[in-house]
Parts: structure tokens; sequence; C-alpha cells
């Protein structure tokens, strides 16, 4: 089995897409001929063409406008917003128009589209190429929102986006493209949506988390185990639809929750974890909820570090969480 | 056949004289149902007391030379236009928002809809615009005649969505007809709305919204641009009464007489007043509707 990393396994999703389903274009800045700043296109263009991978001008309005126009028509759009900073142009066009067109028709026009962006810090990006913006259009009834943490479940997870009829913010970690690898199966295979998974089973404390975060988490666990504490390691992978039954059966079991992102601390999407265990399971707590998060600053150029939530930070709240 | 090349200066394309005698090549329609259109567009203005009858005369003139397979993408100040493709049991239905409004109440009065019918509307002055930029493009990579018309009205030019929809038109040559009513409300520097087009790299013209025919006959040029694949349209409209001319067109084509307006303005009015009869006294939609629709099944 090929050990991809997490930009090869989204290249070999859209690849597979896009042999399979020739409704599929993907469109964005520099997709094309250069095949993305991160090269998660690259090669579309040379076996697709420019009527498929295609180049757009430099606005993010525009690329989710004229995508809602491809999939009204009955095309399946796969648009690159290049940073997910870059992502609040179209913030209307997604919020306003994408989310609402089922909606508004009274089911009658669907948009079928996932719109594929980098997101997140620890590339020393500053704060236009560095920013979480989930938490957003996870507010946003009408879209999904699904952030892989390692490549088999970027691939999986994005064959799965492609081939359903809503649309979907698919938030790539762009801090462990390169970083996180691991074996992809050849060709064709999903990962259903709506599915969490149990990164590192424990018995003392329920930590979730998403993206990027799910490696700080893991590294934090191997600081935790040295300490004597057990947590359990949850990988949402999909933020929405989420897979509550996941979360609140480890809740109940460890009798503990920490919840982990990078993105700034209020109402962030942790505060909805937080508030979704403490409505359905706050007579199995024994501790109060934690959350590890970035800070309530906009995201920082050089103390980056010191902004992200770190293992140290994570393995403190494991600690004050099962000591309480 | 083109009516007009693309406008140069500042006098508006017109067909119609004063008096109704066209001037030049007359484009292909049926007089008798856009007159009814018209007269509909009347009456539910009237009847429930809708604004924007006089100013969607146009637009309505321009989607009424579509073909079953294009789109329309409308704001909602031109929502009478829609008379133009959909019946006036749906408009109604989705005027009032009851049950019978097959988009299940869910948009305020001004806002039909239908996949039928290939309409869309949005409350925002451009929105539309990016989004007939991609219906436009689709269709020309499906190879299909198929041709989005976006129609809005002069405030739209202060939103960078109309910058944005009419450059991503340009750069892909999509098959859109961008109509644009000026009813010179818009705190606006610039002197026009069709002129804009020189700087997208698209055609232009300027025509003279009262002049119902010479609107038809631009809109006809426009399609047949677009559907041969010689890109996109900005038709300006500025706006005007309709009547004066219209009348003296008809009653130059010898179809007009007092009687024969009384007969069609009675005939669209008790149409209206049916329609508006049924969409009242159907009952809310189920609660339970509420729901439905924010996803799709699969």
């Amino acid at each position: 089995m090929p050990v991809f990393n997490l930009i090869q396994a989204v290249n070999d999703a859209l690849r597979i897409e896009m042999r399979r389903d020739d409704r599929v274009v993907v469109l964005g800045e520099d997709v094309g001929k250069f095949g993305g700043v991160f090269r998660a296109t690259a090669g579309l263009y040379d076996e697709f063409g420019p009527n498929r991978v295609v180049d757009t001008p430099l606005s993010e309005a525009g690329i989710i406008g004229a995508a809602i126009g491809l999939a009204l028509y009955g095309l399946r759009p796969v648009p690159e917003i290049q940073f997910s900073d870059f992502i609040y142009p179209a913030f209307d066009q997604i919020v306003n128009e994408l989310a609402k067109f089922r909606y508004r028709s009274g089911g009658e026009f669907a948009c079928p589209m996932v719109i594929r962006t980098p997101y997140g810090g620890g590339i020393r990006g500053g704060h236009y190429h560095s920013q979480s913006p989930e938490a957003y259009f996870a507010h946003t009834p009408g879209i999904k929102v699904v952030i892989p943490s390692n490549p088999y479940d970027a691939k999986g997870l994005l064959l799965s986006a492609m081939r359903q009829d809503d649309p979907v913010i698919f938030m790539e970690p762009k801090r462990v493209y390169r970083a996180a690898r691991g074996e992809v199966p050849d060709g064709d295979y999903t990962v259903p949506l709506g599915q969490a998974a149990i990164v590192r089973p424990g018995s003392q404390v329920t930590v979730l988390a998403y993206g990027s975060m799910v490696h700080t988490c893991l590294d934090a666990a191997k600081a935790s185990e040295a300490e004597g504490f057990d947590p359990e390691i949850i990988d949402l992978r999909t933020l929405l639809p989420l897979d509550v039954d996941t979360v609140l059966s480890s809740v109940k079991k460890t009798g503990r929750a920490v919840v982990v992102y990078e993105a700034p601390k209020t109402c962030g999407y942790g505060a909805e974890l937080a508030a979704l265990i403490a409505e359905k399971a706050i007579t199995s707590l024994e501790a109060p909820i934690g959350r590890v998060a970035g800070l309530d600053t906009p995201f920082p150029y050089t103390l980056e570090n010191e902004y992200l939530p770190s293992a140290e930070r994570v393995a403190l709240a494991i600690r004050e969480a099962v000591t309480y | 056949m083109l009516h007009k090349a693309p406008p140069e200066g500042d006098a508006p394309f017109r067909l119609l004289a004063d008096d109704g005698a066209a001037g030049g090549d007359l484009p292909s329609f049926d007089e008798h149902a856009l007159w009814h259109k018209l007269c509909l567009a009347r009456a539910v203005e009237q009847l429930a007391r809708v604004p924007g009858a006089a100013s969607s005369e146009a637009a309505l003139a321009a989607a009424s030379m579509l073909r079953d397979g294009d789109w329309v993408l409308a704001s909602p100040s031109l929502a009478l236009a829609s008379l133009a493709r959909l019946s006036p049991a749906e408009v109604l239905a989705q005027l009032h928002g009851t049950g019978a409004d097959h988009c299940k109440g869910r948009q305020a009065p001004g806002h039909p809809s239908s996949r039928a019918a290939r309409w869309l509307s949005t409350s925002a002055a451009a929105t539309h615009l990016p989004q007939a930029a991609g219906l436009g493009w689709a269709a020309r990579l499906a190879g299909k005649e198929d041709v989005a018309l976006a129609l809005f009205d002069e405030e739209a030019t202060a939103s960078g969505d109309f910058h944005v929809g009419l450059n991503f038109a340009a750069v892909y040559r999509a098959q859109c007809v961008f109509f644009c009513v000026n009813q010179r409300r818009a705190e606006t520097g610039s002197p026009g709305v069709a002129e804009k087009s020189r700087a997208y790299g698209m055609s232009g013209v300027l025509v003279d919204g009262g002049d119902l025919v010479a609107v038809l006959a631009v809109v006809e040029d426009a399609l047949a641009r677009a559907r041969a694949g010689q890109g996109p349209t900005l038709i300006e409209a500025l706006a005007a009464d309709t009547q004066p001319r219209w009348r003296a067109f008809l009653q130059s084509r010898g179809m007009w007489t007092q009687a024969a307006e009384d007969a069609q303005v009675k005939q669209a009015s008790d149409e209206i007043s049916v329609a508006d009869a049924a969409a009242q006294a159907a009952a809310p939609p189920d609660v339970t509707t509420l729901w439905q629709d924010v996803f799709g099944a699969k």
C-alpha cells in the first residue's frame, strides 16, 4: 500500500473522482497549469484539460459565485480557496447563497459543491495565512464542515464529500500537509461523513479535536501517559454533521472532557462541543469541561507558537481534568 | 440579423417612433402573449399592491424572448418580470407564502423561484451576477445553447458582485445576457451602465426601456450572440413609460382598440384575482416543513 502525505491523498481523491464523474470541475487561483500553491491539483490540468481544471481570476466571491452557477446547471464544482483566510470575500456567496439555495427554493435547487481550503497556523504565515474559520460555517445551516487529520481520512472523506448533494467546506490542515504521512489504499474507498474516529482509546478523559490539533493531542497523550494518565483522543473528522453518539458515549465512559481547537477561544467550535456535553452528559461529569484553544487575539506572526495550543497545554488540561 | 451595433455615444436605441411606427427590422415575437403578460403584471401590482410593474416591463419583455432551457436570475425589484415564465398561481402563491407556495413560504414577497421555469430570485442587488456567469459558463462547457439572463437594476452597479460577475462572464465567454433596468436612482458618478461593458471586453447596448419592441430586438441579438459562443452582453434599458408606444405599436399593427385593451385588462385581472384568492385561501405551510430541505437526502 502506498504511503502518501495529506496533499498526495487529496490529489489522488480528486483524480479518482474526475476520472469517475465527468461533471467534476476543479477551479481556483493557480490550480490549473501551476497545480496549486500546495500542489494539491498537480497533474490534473494535464490529464483533464483547461475546461475541467480551471485557473480563475483572483476573486473568491467570483470563484464561489460562478461555482454556484456551475452546480445549478448540473456540474460538480470543487473550488479551491487558496488559504481559508481568503474565504471572507466569498462569505456572502457561501453563507447567504450557497447554503440556502435548497431551503429557499423549497428543495428545488441544490448546489452540490466541495470547497477545499487549507486552514490553520504553524507555517509562519501571519494572520492572512493562518486562521481557522470553521465555526462560521458550522454555524450556517445548509453547509457541511469536514476536517481530516491524516491522508487516509483526507482521501476517503473527500471522495464522500464529492459524492453527496450538499455544499461542503473541506478544510485541510496545512501545517501537516506534508508531515502527516500514512498508508493510503490504491483506488476507490470512502470514509463516511458524520463519523468520528477514536484515535487513542482511553479511560480517564475524553479529548476532542480535529485537523492538525489531533496530532497535538496525540503528542500530549504521550506526555500524559508518562504521568500515568489514560486519555481517550477522538478525531471528529466531520464537524457538521457531528458524530454526537461517539462524543457522548465517550464522555459518559470517562466522566471528563477536554476540547481542543486552534481558532480563538470565544465562540469557537469547541464552545459548541462544551455546550453539547453540558447539555447531554453533565450528570456524568466529574470535572469541569476543559477548553484548550487559540487566544482571543488576531492570529500573530512571530509569536504563533505561543498562540497555538501546544501539546504541553493539552497535557496540562488533561492533568487538571483527571486530578480535579 | 443584428438590429444594432454596440452603442457608441449616448443615444439609446429605439425602434418605435412616438406614433408607434417601426423604424427598422422587427424582432420576432408574439404580440398577444406579451400584451397579456404585461397586463398580468399590472394586475398583480393593483390587486396585491406589489410595486414595480412599470419598471419590470422591460425586464419582462427581455425574459419573454427566452427558450425553455434558458435560465433567469432576478433582483426583487424586478420580481413581476417572473410572469414571463411563471404562472399567476405560482407568483401569487410565493407572494403570500402560504402552503400553495411550492417553495414552502421560505422567502419574503418578491422572490419567485421555479425549477421548471429555471427562474431564481435573490434579495441582494448583484449576488446573482456571478451565479449567472457560472450558469452561462456551464452551458458553454456542456456545448448547449442555453443562456443565463440576469435581471437587475442600476443599484447593482455599486456592488462588487457586479464587477465580479461581468468579469467572470467575459473571461469564460459565458452564455449570458446582463440586463439592467436603469431607473436613474443610484448614487453614482458614472454617466451610464452600458458603457461599462467595454471595460470588461463584452458587447454593450443602451436601449430605450420605454420602447419594448427595441428591448426585444436588442435582447434577441444578445441571445443570438451568446448562443453562438460570441460572449456575454450588457444591456442597459433606460426606464421609461412603456404604455404610449406599446399602444401605438399595437394600433399600427391593427391590434389595438380601446375595447381590445379593456378585454385584455379584464382577462388579466380575472386571472390574477383567481390566483390571489387561491393563494390566500391555502393554509400556511405545515410546521414540519421548517426542518425540510436544509440538507438533501444523501
